[in-house]
């Protein structure tokens, strides 16, 4: 057993052996056990042939020139298997939609019982808009240009933006920030260049507005915590308060089925 | 064998035209990169059609993606996304095993034509043998292992840059090439008569 253990350990060494990626202290140990051991030396030898045998490999010619045009790199749609499949998307988007569709509703009932702010039922418009833009789904592999939807255009939910775009192809980070957008009460529709979505909000939806920000779950609940501002109806509290925890939910699940599609084997 | 290098300068200017929209100064770097890029997507997916899509793909999503460079070496970036491709690819035919039955697997067409510096029909000969030899070994190979042995032993990469282009610490890289080359080993010699003879251990060694 002791002696398998050690050659065990030794063998293990052989291919940094090779590469000459032992510390000083392994080296000699193991350039002394090679001098007395056979059997260590003669799979050394054969590692050896091994890699020469790859190193002998002809270099195949490229078949042909894979210099891109510009047609290939201008409106080429991003390969669709970067995706989670598209039912469980377009399930999440339609579950997104609807409850920030109920939420909204909500939340403009709630807003026009307490008599206050300017309800933002106009904004609404946006929600339509806004869920065109984003229509495609799969990892994009422009930077940031292209984004996959989440949920499409919540503007009155809260923190939903679809951010977990893909273009994961180098590593990159899923979400990028929308600029500008924490505090935002401004109602005017205004779909960003890069396609990015900006949630907008109206004045009403103050509770909103905080968690605007990232594509982070963790925004709406404080949504949730901060919608005790009227002591009004506890049902409507209620309805906010579950449509908000599920619309979260949803996010979560939409961001984290975007990272597992582009998370490597380690 | 190249060892890590940083980008250089006439590289560093080409990187920084094509993130202006330069798809000419892109397509030199392409020049530059294809065969290498191609050989390891061949390699990893042993099918010429494959390793061409992947290369293509990966060209594009490279160009797509170059604001995300961040320096350091371009080729192990670069490479990062080919292995990206690889392994696309490879989840592909997971998923969708009765589709992969019709890819070539030995013996390949439009490689094994003779290549025109082969002197002797003799030497032809044996690069199909070692040829095969080794690709049938790689395909036993797990796909993390045989990614990691391809950019080391036939990309020439070392362990650092190995590391970058595969997004993993440089312990794991030690190891998965170290049980690689282990596995192949036992394969080849296993199979010594496939191997050219100058690759079967002797009984004096060398």
């Amino acid at each position: 057993m002791l002696w398998f253990n050690r050659h065990r350990r030794f063998r293990d060494k052989l291919s940094a052996y090779l590469d000459e990626q032992l510390r000083p202290d392994e080296l000699a140990a193991l350039e002394s056990h090679l001098g007395a051991c056979p059997s260590c030396s003669a799979e050394l030898e054969e590692l050896r042939l091994t890699v020469a045998a790859l190193r002998e490999l002809p270099v195949e010619p490229a078949p042909r020139s894979f210099a891109l045009t510009p047609e290939q790199v201008a409106s080429r749609p991003p390969p669709p298997v970067r995706a989670p499949s598209p039912a469980l998307t377009n399930g999440m988007r339609m579950a997104g939609a609807a409850l920030a569709f109920a939420l909204a509703v909500v939340l403009v009932i709630d807003v026009s019982d307490s008599g206050g702010n300017q309800g933002g039922v106009s904004t609404m418009n946006d929600y339509g808009v806004g869920a065109e833009r984003n229509a495609d789904s799969s990892g994009a592999l422009a930077p940031g240009a292209t984004t996959q939807a989440l949920a499409p255009t919540p503007t009155l939910a809260p923190g939903a933006t679809g951010q977990a775009g893909g273009g994961g192809v180098g590593g990159v980070t899923a979400i990028t920030p929308t600029p500008g957008t924490s505090g935002n009460f401004s109602a005017t529709p205004e779909p960003t260049p890069a396609g990015r979505q900006v949630a907008e909000t109206t004045p009403g939806e103050e509770e909103a507005a905080g968690a605007l920000p990232q594509a982070s779950p963790a925004g709406l609940p404080a949504t949730s915590e901060q919608a005790e501002t009227d002591n009004g109806l506890d049902t409507l509290r209620l309805a906010e308060i579950a449509l908000a925890g599920a619309l979260a939910l949803v996010v979560a699940g939409a961001v984290a089925l975007a990272i597992a599609g582009r998370k490597r084997t380690a | 064998m190249s060892a890590t290098v940083q980008t250089s300068s006439d590289e560093g200017d080409l990187i920084a035209r094509s993130r202006k929209g330069d798809l000419p100064a892109f397509n030199l770097l392409v020049e530059r990169y294809q065969t290498p890029l191609f050989n390891f997507c061949l390699r990893v997916l042993r099918s010429p059609q494959a390793a061409e899509d992947a290369t293509q793909e990966a060209f594009i999503s490279a160009y797509r993606a170059l604001g995300r460079f961040r320096g350091g070496s371009f080729r192990a970036w670069v490479f990062r996304i080919a292995v990206n491709a690889c392994y696309d690819e490879l989840r592909r035919r997971r998923a969708r095993p009765a589709l992969s039955l019709d890819r070539p697997e030995r013996g390949e067409g439009p490689l094994l034509e003779p290549p025109s510096d082969a002197p002797t029909l003799q030497e032809h000969a044996e690069r199909r043998e070692l040829e095969r030899a080794i690709q049938a070994a790689l395909a036993r190979l797990p796909e993390d292992q045989r990614v990691a042995v391809v950019l080391c032993d036939i990309q020439g990469m070392d362990y650092a840059e190995i590391a970058e282009a595969v997004g993993v610490s440089l312990g794991t890289v030690k190891s998965r090439i170290s049980r690689a080359r282990a596995r192949l080993r036992t394969l080849l010699m296993a199979h010594g008569e496939l191997l050219p003879s100058r690759f079967r251990p002797t009984s004096e060694g060398t």
